[in-house]
C-alpha cells in the first residue's frame, strides 16, 4: 500500500494493489493539483511534463514518478508511453491535462503557435491515450479504469481572444466525447472536464481577477482537481466546472453560437486591454 | 490600383475547386459574373474546369504550408483585392479514435483545419483591401455538421471540423467592424465524389437528408449576399442535432456512434 493512503481521509476502499494514474501537464496548475489530490487518495502517480526539475520535486513530495516529456512531440510521447508500460502493465487512470495558451485572435496569431497548440492541446492527448490503451483495459472482473480529458469551456464555445486555443480545444473535446461513445461498455470510462477560467501559472487570469464582476467566474486549480478526483469514482461523464455561468452559456450557444462567443470574447478582451493599460500606466495614476 | 468600382468583376478564390462543393460553388460564382481563382491538387481536372469557366488555376495542396504561402502570394500579386475566399478543401477521415490510424488523424487536422487557417491568413491582406475599397469582403468556411455534432464513425474528421468551426466563428468575431465578414456553412450529408454517405440515407426515408453540392453552393452565395453568419444545410434534421449536442452531448455522441458507414462509396 502507498504510504499516504493510510492517513488519507478520503479513501473508501483498500485496493489490493496501488492504483496507477498517469497525469500530463503535471508540473503546475490543474495537473499539479490533480497529482496532489490523487496522491492524497492513495493513487500512485506517474507525472509527465516538460520541466524536469519541477516534476522531480513534485514526484519526490508525493511519492510518484517523473517522466519528462513534451506531449506535443509524437515520438517522445510514444517512447515515454513505452517506458511507463514497461514498469506498469496496468494503468488505472490517464489524465490528459497538458495544454498551452494562445492568447491572440486568428487574425494575428503566429502560425507556428497555431500548429503547436493543436499538437499539445489535441493530438498529444490522442497519442498518449492510444499508446496507453492496452494498459487501460480492465482485468476480467476488475474495476473500471478511466481516461480524463481536461478540455475547456472554450472547447464548446468559440472564444475569439484565444482563437487557436479554442479551435484546438474544440478538437480535443470532440476526441473526448467520441472516445467516450466508442469505449462505452468496455470498462474504460471517459470523462470530459470543461473548466472555465482557472488561475494557474500557465494561464494567469490577472485581468479577470482585477475585474469587479468577472473575478467571480475564475476558479482555482484545486477546485478542478477535486472534480477530477470525484470523476474517478464514477462512470464516464461530462462536467463543467464551475457550473455557473459556463453551463448556461454552453446551452445558449446551442441556439446562438455567434452571440455567445461575441459577448464572451468582448468582455474578456476588454478587461484584458484595460488591465494591460493599467499595468503600463505610472503607479500614481492607478 | 484598381478599386472595386472600376474593377469589372469581383474576385473569388475557391479551394477544393476540382470537385464536389468547391466545383459547384465555382460554377455558380462564375455564372453570377465573379472572376474565380480555382485551387486544388489535381491539375488536369482544374484546368478543364477553368477553361470552361474562364477562371484561373492555382495547383496547390492546402496541407502544405509553404505551398499555401507561395500560392497566396502569387494570387495577391495578380489580385491585390480579393472579395471572397471560399475554403472548401477537405478530406474525410473515417474510423473511431480507438482504431483510426494516427497519421490519418493528423492529416485530417492539417487539411481540414490548418490548411483553412493558412489559406485565410495568406489572403487576409487582399481580403481586407477589398473590404476597404468595396465596403465588404467575405470569407466562407465550408465546415460540416460534423463540426457541430460529434460523429464517431468519422471521428478524426469530426474533430478537425470542430476545430475549423471554432476557427471560423472566432475569426468572425475578431474581424467584426473591419468590413470582412466570415460565414460558416455546415452542410449535412452531400453527394460528392470525396464523401460517400452512410447506408441509412440510401433508403426512401433517408433520401431527403442527402443533398447535392449545388444546394450548398446556393447557400454560400446567399450567405454572402445576406451577411448571414452561419447556415446549416439542410437545417432539418441537422440543426436539431447541433442543439442536442449543446444540451445533452453525451447522449448525442452515443446515438450517432452506431451509424453504418460504407467502406466504399
Amino acid at each position: 500500500m502507498g504510504r499516504r493512503s493510510l492517513n488519507a481521509g478520503h479513501l473508501r476502499y483498500v485496493w489490493p494493489v496501488q492504483r496507477v494514474a498517469v497525469i500530463t501537464g503535471a508540473s503546475s496548475g490543474i495537473g499539479e493539483a490533480t497529482a496532489r489530490a490523487l496522491a492524497d487518495r492513495g493513487w500512485h502517480c506517474v507525472l509527465l511534463a516538460r520541466r524536469e526539475a519541477l516534476l522531480r520535486r513534485l514526484a519526490d513530495e508525493i511519492g510518484g514518478e517523473a517522466e519528462p516529456c513534451d506531449i506535443g512531440d509524437r515520438a517522445a510521447v510514444e517512447t515515454t508511453a513505452g517506458r511507463i508500460l514497461a514498469r506498469h502493465p496496468s494503468v488505472h487512470a490517464l489524465v490528459n491535462n497538458a495544454g498551452i495558451p494562445a492568447r491572440q485572435s486568428f487574425a494575428d496569431v503566429d502560425l507556428d503557435l497555431v500548429e503547436q497548440v493543436a499538437r499539445v492541446n489535441y493530438l498529444g492527448g490522442v497519442w498518449l491515450t492510444r499508446a496507453l490503451l492496452p494498459a487501460l483495459q480492465p482485468a476480467p472482473g476488475g474495476t473500471r479504469t478511466h481516461v480524463v480529458n481536461v478540455a475547456s469551456v472554450a472547447g464548446t464555445v468559440a472564444f475569439s481572444p484565444s482563437g487557436a486555443y479554442t479551435a484546438a480545444k474544440h478538437a480535443q473535446l470532440t476526441f473526448s466525447r467520441s472516445l467516450q461513445a466508442s469505449l462505452r461498455g468496455s470498462g474504460i470510462a471517459v470523462h470530459s472536464i470543461l473548466p472555465g477560467f482557472v488561475e494557474t501559472d500557465g494561464f494567469p487570469q490577472r485581468a479577470l481577477l482585477e475585474h469587479r464582476l468577472l473575478r467571480h467566474i475564475v476558479v482555482q486549480p484545486e477546485r478542478v482537481a477535486e472534480t477530477i478526483a470525484k470523476a474517478l469514482e464514477r462512470r464516464g461523464r461530462e462536467v463543467v466546472v464551475p457550473w455557473f455561468p459556463y453551463r448556461p452559456a454552453i446551452l445558449l450557444s446551442g441556439i446562438a453560437p455567434g452571440l455567445v462567443s461575441r459577448v464572451g470574447g468582448r468582455a474578456v478582451a476588454r478587461s484584458r486591454a484595460f488591465q494591460a493599460k493599467a499595468a503600463a500606466a505610472p503607479p500614481e495614476r492607478r | 490600383m484598381t478599386s472595386a468600382s472600376s474593377r469589372h468583376r469581383r474576385v473569388a478564390v475557391v479551394t477544393g475547386a476540382s470537385s464536389g462543393i468547391g466545383q459547384a460553388t465555382a460554377r455558380l460564382l462564375a455564372r453570377r459574373g465573379w472572376h474565380c481563382v480555382l485551387i486544388a491538387r489535381r491539375e488536369d481536372v482544374l484546368r478543364r474546369l477553368a477553361s470552361e469557366l474562364g477562371a484561373e488555376v492555382e495547383v496547390c495542396d492546402v496541407a502544405d504550408r509553404a505551398a499555401v504561402a507561395a500560392t497566396t502570394a502569387s494570387i495577391l500579386e495578380r489580385h491585390p483585392e480579393v472579395d471572397l475566399l471560399v475554403n472548401s478543401a477537405g478530406i474525410l477521415a473515417r474510423g473511431s479514435f480507438v482504431d483510426a490510424p494516427l497519421d490519418l488523424i493528423e492529416q485530417a487536422l492539417v487539411v481540414n483545419y490548418l490548411g483553412c487557417v493558412w489559406m485565410t491568413r495568406g489572403l487576409l491582406d487582399g481580403i481586407r483591401a477589398a473590404a476597404r475599397t468595396g465596403g465588404r469582403a467575405h470569407i466562407v468556411t465550408i465546415a460540416s455538421i460534423g463540426g457541430a455534432i460529434v460523429f464517431t464513425p468519422a471521428a478524426p474528421y469530426s474533430a478537425s471540423k470542430h476545430a475549423q468551426v471554432a476557427f471560423s466563428r472566432s475569426l468572425r468575431a475578431s474581424l467584426r467592424g473591419s468590413g470582412v465578414e466570415v460565414h460558416t456553412i455546415l452542410p449535412g450529408f452531400v453527394t460528392t465524389p470525396g464523401f460517400p454517405h452512410p447506408k441509412i440515407f440510401a433508403g426512401p426515408l433517408g433520401r431527403p437528408f442527402v443533398i447535392g453540392p449545388e444546394k450548398v453552393a446556393a447557400k454560400v452565395l446567399s450567405a454572402v449576399e445576406s451577411g448571414k453568419a452561419e447556415a446549416i444545410v439542410p437545417w432539418f434534421p441537422y440543426g436539431l442535432g447541433a442543439m442536442a449536442q449543446a444540451i445533452v452531448p453525451t447522449i448525442t455522441a452515443r446515438v450517432l456512434r452506431r451509424f453504418d458507414y460504407p467502406d466504399e462509396g
